[in-house]
This record gives structure tokens, sequence and C-alpha cells, in this order.
């Protein structure tokens, strides 16, 4: 399993619904002059919105309240 | 994962960092420092349903070739439910003041750097990494072996 399924944890404030689809952050044809400390807080700012012990232990639990139920409700997995 | 989530974050702060001011990062990290702020990312945590984005997950796995941005409906919904119920929680101030915060210059900002964060969330998501997933398999098997030895133990 891959663990990407462990992301679900993210949760981002105001990180709705909208333009799923699209592509990543392309950088802009002009960076702005401050881009270097832009992702410097950036970096701060992502890990306060996903902090690791917080993504490790929501993860951990997500997937032991959900990983079964999920896995039961597949119609093969009865089949099996 | 551990070792993964730098990947993560460097792409949030890359999606951060095209859309919000160097101010305006300032402003929602205190934001998210402030009793609101902690008490929206604790309810939004908790309102957050796994089920859907974890079969997609599964799903995705089990088909070679998935698609890079497999999930992106599941998380959506799940983000936008797990809004809805935590605005839902929120007493009457405390929702006027959130409302309030999304709409000044850095909400809005914030809601600009929204689908550029996702985008990077998916990314993350769906990477292969053969050599975690060789980690994680190797342990299934360890605790496979255990259980084993546990039931011919009683």
């Amino acid at each position: 399993m891959r663990l990407a399924v462990c992301a679900f944890a993210a949760l981002l404030i105001f990180h709705g619904t909208p333009a799923l689809a699209a592509a990543p952050a392309e950088p802009k044809a002009a960076r702005p002059a401050d881009w270097s400390e832009r992702v410097s807080q950036g970096l701060i700012l992502a890990r306060l919105t996903q902090p690791e012990d917080e993504v490790l232990s929501t993860a951990l639990k997500q997937l032991d309240d959900s990983l079964v139920k999920t896995l039961a409700a597949q119609p093969d997995m009865h089949k099996l | 994962m551990s070792d993964r989530l730098p990947r993560l974050w460097q792409g949030m702060a890359d999606a951060y960092a095209a859309e919000m001011t160097v101010a305006e990062i300032q402003d929602q990290m205190r934001f998210m420092r402030s009793p609101l702020g902690q008490k929206m990312h604790r309810l939004l945590n908790a309102n957050f349903e796994t089920g859907p984005l974890l079969e997609s997950s599964v799903k995705a796995n089990l088909t070679r070739g998935s698609k890079p941005d497999a999930g992106a409906k599941e998380l959506g919904a799940a983000s936008s439910m797990a809004m809805l119920y935590s605005l839902s929680q929120l007493s009457d101030s405390e929702r006027a003041e959130f409302v309030a915060y999304t709409s000044s210059p850095t909400g809005t900002a914030v809601q600009r750097a929204g689908p550029g964060v996702m985008a990077a969330l998916l990314a993350w998501m769906n990477a292969d990494d053969p050599e975690a997933e060789a980690r994680m398999g190797k342990i299934a098997v360890e605790v496979f072996e255990q259980m084993q030895q546990e039931r011919a133990g009683k």
C-alpha cells in the first residue's frame, strides 16, 4: 500500500475544493525579488500546518479507524 | 513517512510563495497560532473523513499507471465536508471572526494558494516510492510472522 494513504491527515485551513485538478503551482514567469524569503517563510508555515508528529499520529489513527472498514466494503474482498 | 515529509513541505512552501507575500505568510502563521486558528485546525482534523480517500488510494495502488491526481475528488470532498462540519461547531462569534479573516487580504491570499497546495499534496500522495513500499512490506511480513508465532504459542 502506498504511504500516500497516510496523507489524508493533511488538512489545510481554507484549502477547499476549487480547482483540484489544477497543475501544481508553477513558477511564475518572473519570480518576485523576495522569492527565497517567501519560500523560507512558506516552509515554516507548511511545517506548522503539517507538523510531523501530528501527521504521523493522525495517519496511524485514521488507518486504524478506516482500513478494515474500507477493505470490508470492497466486493472483491468478499469474493476472496 | 517522516522521511518523505520534507518533500511535502517544500511543495507547499512553493505554492505559498507563488501566491502570498512574506507578510501574508507571517499573518497566516499568527492566525494558526491563535486560539481560533488552533481550534479550526483541531476541528478540521477531527472532521476529516478518510474512508473515501483511503479507498481511492487502495484502488490507485492496485491499478498500475494510476493518474498522478488520483484521489483529488475524494480529497476535495472530504476537505469541504470537514470545513462545513467545523464551521458548524464554532460559536457565532468564532464563526464571524473566521469569516472576517477569510475575507481579509491574507485570507484571500491563502485561498489563492489553496489549489497549488492541494496539487502539491496530491503529487506527494501519489508519488511512487518503491523503497518505502518495500520497507512497509517488510514490516507487514514481520507482523504476520509475529502473529503466527503468537498463535502457535497458544
